[in-house]
């Protein structure tokens, strides 16, 4: 009896403290974010505003749709449901600010994890990405998979913008980025996870993809070169295309070797990397080699291609990048003057970490080597 | 007498209930800890670290050697006398006591940070506790079951870390030995004290079916330990770098956001709940050995009644710890102590089991 009295007790003292109410709201009830911009607006007396647009779903009922919960028969998303989104777009003098500010203009709460990409507008890069990156770091329901991309002009613009067939221009943009890979020797690496690394990694240099909108349509259109926190150029992507592939460990892209108009090899291939580093007389010497595979994706410039060819083309190819890459690089020592292949990384790893150089200004005055080598795969079916 | 033989630990038993002690919250933070002084070598500080668990071991093969039915308890009454003995012996209960209390509010540090952000820490720490006492009541061939399934579940989420290796960079790690012997000492020293736990095998060895077998369980437990606590650190470095690495509270859960499962937003969840497992059987032994201790000093015969107490002052002392780094400065600065008295004690008595058994012949 006693036993009894006691757990009854019990229970009533541990039911009463979890009686009090969750903080918890239903999916209905919550603003689903697609996307977080980042933009800034700077004043004259140095001071800045932060202004963070969330891009957020909207999911709206046809008239259809309300008959199909009742008789219980499936009807086709389609059907019943429209996906779109909008923005909500709040102002503040520092970024956790904003989102009470935020929620003075939004009918529901806010949650983030569920984001496609975070888009940071090119002044607000040139600005310095730590503010941005401190406060997703601390969060823990930041998907720290998201995608991470600069983009010309304002954030705003570029998630308001609407793209026929899709929900969100940021679902959009985050398949262009994840599906860049396979060519322009992109990597798949652009992610905010990889923004925490770069940045904190002693002679690695962060390079985000770069957006741009042209007439109503968004493109990937170069890539933004940062030093430090502060992104600094924006390459073009002929010019970014060179340097990922002697960036990147892994990449796939197409090059090729052109005579004429009507004459030329497409040669698509997969790159590997590799960076050894030495030093001598107080200078650093990196050699890369580019180990090139891959297949011939059109030939019109020899007749068939037999032994000799192949021979000569892998030759020319070679040549050919070997150039590309030597203008890269002289034009990475002389005007840009950033270490934009993260060879500081190689040289660090080997000569010892904080012992207070700049990696950026020891690879420009380093001698920097590049060996390429091709090889070719296959040819496809044959030669028309 | 058939229902005793059966209370007794079989050889992987042990080994679980060994590295259950061990394993808990540290397995999570540990790297953080250990990258502040040693940097990318921090991996090896946590090899060196692994002296002080060796040193346990090694002591605990000779007890069981000499004094194979009694435990540390009897035996500091034994040899250091009845007063001296007992205050011991509750210094000894005091680092469980700390351990415990650690424990369980670093676990719900971690669960309101990354899962049940929803949920005020009492509401957490009351099933817990509820968890650890039954498992607790249940007694010690019970909770060494759990401790064995809790213990494939710890080999499960630490393997998961493996996927991580394609994403990482290797120069993150090197230059070996970069940071100087200093440091890696220093860190070692840190790491040292994520080792602690391992006292839990001077309670434990009476209980053990196989005695002639201590030696390979007490190695090989410690061994698993070594590796367990290396691996996670070295993917941390690995993955993330030194300097990343210092700066999240719980890094190796950074790392599992790098695991890229289809369909699956994030993979941390998925690892938060098997480590749940080792959390609730690392509390369950704990429960278990302060309840022992305290029924062994206070001579309590139903040691059922002890919960009554402890239950009560074990969630009163969780709300005190508070936020993770108030837990970590608290830590910090008792760990060392205990971890100090408790070499002191344990081969304190390991001397005067020396010298009487001389003195015997």
């Amino acid at each position: 009896m006693k036993k009894k009295i006691i757990i009854m007790f019990l229970v009533v003292l541990i039911a009463s403290i979890y009686s009090e109410k969750l903080k918890v709201a239903p999916m209905e009830e919550i603003n689903i974010v697609a996307s977080i911009g980042y933009d800034i607006n700077k004043d004259l007396k140095d001071n800045v505003q932060y202004s963070i647009p969330l891009s957020i779903y909207d999911f709206k009922k046809k008239g259809v749709g309300s008959r199909g919960i009742t008789s219980g028969r499936a009807i086709s998303a389609e059907e019943t449901s429209e996906q779109s989104s909008s923005l909500i777009r709040a102002k503040a003098n520092s970024i956790g600010e904003t989102r009470e500010e935020r929620q003075l203009s939004a009918s529901k709460p806010i949650t983030i994890g569920t984001e496609k990409l975070i888009v940071i507008s090119e002044d607000a890069a040139t600005y310095g990405l730590l503010n941005v990156i401190n406060i997703l770091f601390a969060n823990a329901s930041v998907n720290d998979r998201d995608l991470a991309a600069v983009c010309k002009g304002k954030a705003e613009d570029i998630l308001r913008l609407k793209v026929e067939g899709y929900p969100s221009s940021a679902d959009y943009m985050e398949g262009m980025i994840r599906h860049g890979g396979s060519y322009n020797f992109l990597s798949q690496n652009y992610a905010v996870l990889n923004i925490y690394v770069a940045l904190d990694s002693e002679g690695e240099n962060l390079v985000l993809p770069y957006l741009e909108m042209k007439d109503k349509n968004i493109t990937f259109t170069g890539m933004a070169l940062f030093k430090g926190s502060k992104m600094a150029y924006v390459l073009p992507m002929e010019e970014g295309k060179i340097m990922n592939m002697l960036r990147e460990k892994k990449g796939k892209g197409i090059l090729s070797v052109q005579e004429g108009p009507d004459k030329y090899i497409n040669y698509d291939a997969m790159v590997k990397r590799k960076v050894k580093c030495n030093k001598r007389e107080g200078k650093y010497e990196f050699n890369i080699e580019l180990d090139f595979q891959g297949d011939i994706i059109a030939n019109t410039l020899y007749k068939d291609m037999k032994k000799e060819n192949e021979k000569e083309f892998e030759e020319l190819m070679g040549k050919k990048i070997e150039k590309m890459c030597n203008d890269f690089l002289n034009k990475m020592k002389n005007v840009y003057k950033i270490d934009c292949l993260n060879l500081g990384t190689f040289a660090a790893a080997k000569y010892g970490r904080e012992t207070g150089i700049d990696w950026n200004k020891e690879v420009s005055d380093a001698n920097i080597k590049v060996s390429v080598k091709v090889k070719i795969d296959k040819l496809g079916i044959g030669q028309y | 007498m058939e229902k005793v033989k059966n209370n007794l630990l079989e050889d992987n038993e042990a080994i679980a209930i060994i590295v259950g002690f061990v394993t808990s919250i540290g397995i999570l933070s540990l790297p953080n800890g250990v990258v502040k002084d040693a940097k990318q070598d921090g991996w090896i500080s946590v090899v060196v670290g692994g002296v002080y668990p060796l040193f346990l071991a090694l002591l605990s093969i000779y007890y069981v050697k000499k004094h194979p039915n009694e435990d540390i308890l009897v035996l500091s009454k034994k040899y250091l006398g009845i007063i001296l003995g007992t205050i011991c012996n509750l210094l000894f209960l005091a680092q469980f006591i700390i351990y415990f209390i650690g424990i369980a509010s670093g676990m719900s540090n971690v669960y309101i940070c990354h899962a049940t952000a929803f949920l005020t820490p009492i509401k957490i720490f009351i099933p817990v506790i509820l968890v650890a006492t039954y498992l607790a009541i249940k007694g010690v061939k019970v909770l060494a079951r759990i401790n064995k399934i809790a213990f494939y579940a710890l080999v499960m989420f630490v393997l998961t870390l493996l996927t991580a290796l394609q994403r990482g960079n290797y120069l993150n790690l090197l230059p070996v030995f970069g940071s100087g012997y200093k440091n890696i000492l220093k860190a070692s020293l840190e790491s040292a004290y994520a080792y602690g736990g391992l006292e839990g095998i001077f309670l434990i060895y009476p209980f053990m079916r196989n005695k002639d077998k201590i030696k390979t369980v007490v190695l090989k437990s410690t061994f698993i330990l070594i590796i367990l606590y290396t691996w996670t650190t070295f993917i941390c470095i690995y993955f993330l770098g030194y300097k990343v690495t210092s700066k999240a509270l719980w890094p190796v859960l950074l790392v599992t956001e790098g695991v890229n499962l289809p369909v699956i937003n994030s993979f941390r969840v998925i690892f938060l709940f098997l480590w749940s497992f080792t959390i609730f059987r690392t509390l369950g032994d704990y429960q278990y050995s302060i309840t022992y201790i305290l029924g062994y000093v206070l001579k309590v015969k139903d040691k059922n009644k002890i919960y009554w107490v402890t239950v009560p002052i074990a969630i009163y002392l969780f709300l005190k710890i508070g936020g993770e780094v108030q837990r970590r400065a608290f830590l910090g600065y008792i760990i060392p102590k205990v971890t100090l008295f408790n070499m002191a004690y344990v081969s304190i008595i390991a001397i005067l089991i020396f010298i009487k058994d001389k003195g015997r012949k």
